[in-house]
Formats: C-alpha cells, sequence, structure tokens
C-alpha cells in the first residue's frame, strides 16, 4: 500500500514536471474508470469519449498545482469528472438536444441520478430511490462505478471515517428496503 | 437519528453484506463497445500535453524573469527570454552566431511584459551593443560597426523610460562612435574611460582603420604610438585581419552601404 501511495506520488511528480511519459501512463492507467464513470451518466458513447478526452484536458491544466489527498489520482480524476459532466449538463440545459422531461426536472442534471438510471436494474433503482441523495450517491459511487471509501470521500467532499459510518447507514437502510420490498436475499 | 437508530436495530452486518451483493448483482452493463484507448485519443492526448508543457515551460520562464527583475539583473532577463547557448552569447558581429543571438534578444525585448522591463532589456542591450564594439574595435569590420550602431538607435526609444542619466550616457557615446564611424576612425572611449584619459591616466587605446588619406587627431592617450590612432593613410592600413589592407576601409565601407 505504502509502496503504492510512493509510486503514484512518483508518478504525480514526474506529471506536473510535464513528463510525457508519465502523463501517458495516467492516461493509459486511468482512462477506463474514467470513461465508465462518464458514459453511466451519458447518452451517446461519442459524448462519453469527448468528456472524458476534456477530463484528462483538464487534468493537465491543474496538474503542476495538485496537491496528494487522501484517494489520490484517481478521486481527483473523478472529482475532474463529476464536474465535467455537471457542466455538460448544463451545457446541454440550454441546447435542443436535450428532451422536453429533462429540462423540466432538474433533479435529473445530478450525476449519480442518471447514473441509477443507466447503471441498475428496475428494481434496485426502485430500492435506491427510497434512499437519501447522499446515501444514494455513495452506493452509486461505491457499487456502480468501483471507488474505494478514499476515493469516495475525496469525490464527496468528505472525511472518509464518514463515508464509512455513510455507507453503513446506507447498507442498512437499503437491507430494511430491501426487506419491504419483499425480495430474498441469499 | 431515530430513523437511523430503528433501522440498525433491525439490521445486522451480515444483512448490510447482503445488501451490498444483492446492490452488486442488479448492475446493468451498458457498453456494448470495447473501452480502449484507441490511437487517435491518444495521439490528441499527446497533442495537448505538448501544448501543456509548452505553457508551463512558459510559465516557469516568466517567474525565473519577474524574479530577474526583482534582483535587478537584466542580463538573467535576457538570458531567460532568450534561452541561447554560451557561444552565441559571446559571439561578435561578424561571426556566424551572432545574428541568431541578436535575432534571439530583440525577440526578448519584444516579449517584455512591460515599459520598466523593456527599458531595462533595452539599456542592457545598447550596453552590450557598444562592449561588442570595443571588443571588434581593433578589428577592420566598418560595416559590422555601422549595423551595430544602427542596432543600438533602435533601442533607444524603448530604453526612455531608464533613468535620463543612462540614456544620456548611452545617447553619448552612440553619437560619439557614430561620428567617428563616419570620420573612418572610430575611437572606442566609454565615458568613464575618457574620465580616466582626461584625468592623466595612460590608456591604450584601440585603433580602426581609416579612410585613406585622413588627417591625423591626437589620440587620447598617450600620442605616438603605432598602435593608436595613428593617420592611416592607403599604405598604413597593415591590420591582419583586414580584407582589403591596401584599398583603404572607405572603398570596403562605401561598397558595402
Amino acid at each position: 500500500m505504502a509502496d503504492k501511495e510512493g509510486d503514484e506520488r512518483h508518478l504525480i511528480d514526474r506529471a506536473r514536471r510535464f513528463d510525457q511519459s508519465a502523463l501517458e501512463q495516467i492516461y493509459i492507467t486511468y482512462y477506463d474508470a474514467i470513461f465508465r464513470y462518464i458514459s453511466a451518466r451519458v447518452q451517446r458513447y461519442e459524448d462519453a469519449e469527448d468528456l472524458t478526452h476534456e477530463v484528462f484536458v483538464k487534468m493537465l491544466k491543474s496538474i503542476s498545482s495538485f496537491k496528494y489527498r487522501d484517494g489520490g489520482l484517481k478521486a481527483w480524476l473523478f472529482t475532474i469528472a463529476k464536474n465535467t459532466v455537471i457542466d455538460y449538463f448544463r451545457r446541454m440545459q440550454s441546447s435542443e438536444e436535450l428532451s422536453v422531461n429533462f429540462r423540466a426536472d432538474p433533479k435529473m442534471f445530478e450525476p449519480e441520478e442518471i447514473a441509477m438510471q443507466r447503471l441498475f436494474s428496475e428494481q434496485a433503482r426502485l430500492a435506491l430511490l427510497e434512499l437519501t441523495p447522499e446515501q444514494r450517491q455513495l452506493l452509486i459511487l461505491r457499487f456502480g462505478d468501483g471507488l474505494d471509501p478514499s476515493e469516495i470521500a475525496a469525490v464527496m467532499g468528505k472525511s472518509k471515517d464518514a463515508i464509512y459510518a455513510l455507507q453503513h447507514r446506507a447498507l442498512a437502510s437499503l437491507a430494511k428496503i430491501i426487506r419491504k420490498l419483499g425480495v430474498e436475499l441469499e | 437519528m431515530n430513523i437511523f437508530f430503528w433501522q440498525r436495530r433491525n439490521i445486522t452486518t451480515e444483512e448490510e453484506g447482503r445488501a451490498a451483493e444483492w446492490l452488486k448483482q442488479n448492475l446493468v452493463v451498458e457498453h456494448s463497445r470495447p473501452v480502449t484507448v484507441t490511437p487517435q485519443r491518444l495521439a490528441m492526448y499527446r497533442h495537448e500535453v505538448e501544448a501543456a508543457r509548452q505553457a508551463y515551460l512558459a510559465s516557469r520562464r516568466h517567474a525565473f524573469l519577474m524574479k530577474a527583475v526583482g534582483a535587478g539583473s537584466a542580463a538573467a532577463l535576457v538570458a531567460g527570454l532568450t534561452g541561447t547557448s554560451f557561444a552565441a552569447a559571446m559571439a561578435l558581429p561578424g561571426s556566424a552566431l551572432y545574428g541568431l543571438k541578436v535575432g534571439a534578444e530583440n525577440a526578448a525585448l519584444a516579449l517584455a511584459p512591460n515599459s520598466s522591463i523593456r527599458a531595462q532589456i533595452a539599456v542592457y542591450l545598447a550596453k552590450q551593443r557598444l562592449s561588442e564594439l570595443r571588443q571588434i574595435s581593433s578589428k577592420n569590420r566598418p560595416l559590422y560597426i555601422k549595423g551595430v550602431l544602427q542596432d543600438i538607435k533602435t533601442y533607444l526609444p524603448d530604453a526612455k523610460s531608464a533613468p535620463p542619466k543612462v540614456i544620456k550616457e548611452l545617447e553619448d557615446e552612440t553619437q560619439q562612435l557614430e561620428k567617428q564611424s563616419e570620420n573612418g576612425r572610430p575611437e572606442y572611449t566609454t565615458p568613464s574611460e575618457k574620465e580616466q584619459s582626461s584625468s592623466g591616466v595612460e590608456r591604450k587605446s584601440q585603433t580602426m582603420p581609416t579612410s585613406p588619406g585622413e588627417q591625423a587627431r591626437p589620440s587620447t592617450g598617450e600620442g605616438g604610438s603605432s598602435e593608436q590612432l595613428s593617420p592611416p593613410s592607403d599604405h598604413s592600413n597593415s591590420h591582419p585581419e583586414s580584407p582589403q589592407q591596401n584599398h583603404g576601409d572607405q572603398d570596403t565601407s562605401s561598397s558595402d552601404h
């Protein structure tokens, strides 16, 4: 773990000096995860590709001022991705491309709300809708996007301990909801 | 908070784990196409990396310049802006690298972020050119001298926000050299050297070949030395580097201009 963190810090140091191989390594390592996060929230494959590219361009613009925190580079990239998706929907809001239904319901612009529609089955969606927005966001990031607690902490702007507590409460609520829905848990 | 405790009362950790598993099983994977970094995407990214790298280097150069300005070092300023090699930086008029050096330095002047820095650079460059003139004064290069004098004159408008005393010194020295160059006998003395010579300090003046038939003028230092500004005639121009030793500089310069 310490080695991994040390390696990442070294990689970031090189990237801060715009070392081309370090920057390419970051791109190749995280492209897949960022693309999946974005494509779960954006309808078109091409838009997801463009937005993923935009995330890495934004990373280049601010890498020199990046300070290593819990969750590291991946969490930082996911935070950029989240903001990029929000910007995308804001841009879309003013264009004709967005459907009337989407424009009528501002809640639909929340990246995690959209991800819920795309990532989970109908039954899971119904269960998630019973949770608080914060609990829902956490479970989507944890089980839909596969982020670990420290990465979620960075994306949601909370401490790791707060995320553990929130996850505990969210899963307890979910188990209760599942029981209410009459789903048999194995 | 009450709801939370009510929920927790009935749910075990085991149940929480099963709820998490259930959520994972209810994931819908929608990506029909493979997620790979295509060569086109990578090429686009590399292009962005290069652009960002250039912007980063430019910002570092700017930070360095601001530091140099803070330290009052126009030389560091020009070195930072031009990034020319040591060989080019030491080049004198007539050498292959000189054009490169002056071009880069002039570009540095154009890049100066404000008039104060521009003035500092202009004064520094004017002094550099004068220093180069002194260094080549023993060589028979009237064409280069005229070119360098012209360069100095182009720096003076940019130097206008420098202290008046500094500008006056530069203007006086340039005018003096210009006159001497027109007469074909440039005598390279800085104001401080002038003061020294007028106070009786012995100075070994440097010579420049003069036009044929021109009258000798008394040199500022000790008179009579063959190395000083002796009146060169058609036959006296014997500088080893002179390309047309027996034709005099007047001919060379007039044909050049």
